[in-house]
């Protein structure tokens, strides 16, 4: 079954930040039946969870780190379908205290 | 010109329904709805666009999001949530008001906090406590008076605080 919208994330992801360790997960079959899907037509690639570690986020509070993600993925978001990606964002040595994938 | 009133969604009462009327779906935000918008933000000290209502929410994430908000003991009084799925206008509105594309979406004393994520990382790590006590967001504890003891017995039964 192809993936064309979990390969971009990975993608763009990866060129943009060059993550130590990245892990992109796909809720989108929990969702499918949901209210705010419905008249949706993309539903197999539609939630995502990302764990993005990377120390392209230090120094960022974040929502800022937050926002870096969103505006990369922003023509998935806006116009694919993408209605929810959760993130968790960690610096290097933020992960290593606690290296759990979302 | 474009009337908006906004009403609250006050946590423990009674559903009543946002009215912001939808016209057509904006891609760029409009003045009115800006400005619909910017009257949502400053409704209340803590305000959260989510999917669905408080007492039914439409979405997982705004579900948990509601449910941290009740845990930490946000006053009623001081909170107000907005459905978006009751208006596209403010649904898409409020993604370029934020610049954030997802909701739901947490202010307090109308600056953005997050999405569910982000609450639920300030939850664990005890932010989301400091920034609520920091804004006096949270019910009020009733003072102990220690001169009149027999009024403890009284006092209502109060969460446990977790640290």
């Amino acid at each position: 079954m192809s993936k064309p919208i979990e390969q971009a994330i990975k993608t763009k992801i990866t060129g943009a930040f060059q993550p130590v360790h990245l892990a992109v997960k796909n809720d989108s079959s929990k969702h499918a039946h949901h209210a705010g899907l419905r008249g949706a037509t993309n539903v197999t690639e539609s939630h995502f969870r990302l764990t993005i570690v990377s120390d392209a986020f230090a120094g960022k509070a974040l929502p800022a780190r937050h926002r870096m993600v969103y505006t990369l993925l922003d023509e998935e978001i806006k116009e694919k379908g993408v209605h929810a990606v959760q993130l968790k964002t960690k610096t290097p040595t933020e992960w290593e205290k606690d290296p759990k994938d979302l | 010109m474009f009337r908006t009133t906004v009403n609250r969604i006050p946590l423990r009462s009674t559903f009543s329904q946002s009215i912001l009327r939808p016209q057509t779906a904006l891609r760029f935000l409009s003045s009115e709805t800006k400005n619909a918008i910017e009257s949502a933000v400053n409704s209340a000290k803590v305000v959260l666009f989510m999917k669905g209502t408080p007492q039914q929410p439409q979405c997982g994430f705004s579900r948990a999001t509601i449910q941290m908000l009740g845990q930490q003991g946000v006053d009623p009084e001081k909170f107000a949530a907005y459905n978006v799925l009751e208006d596209q206008e403010l649904r898409e509105g409020i993604k370029e008001y934020s610049q954030w594309p997802t909701i739901p979406q947490l202010y307090v004393d109308k600056e953005f906090v997050g999405g569910c994520d982000i609450v639920m990382s300030m939850a664990q790590s005890g932010e989301l406590t400091e920034l609520l006590e920091k804004h006096d967001a949270l019910i009020p504890e009733e003072p102990y008076d220690e001169a009149e003891p027999e009024k403890a017995a009284d006092a209502e039964v109060k969460p446990r605080s977790r640290d």
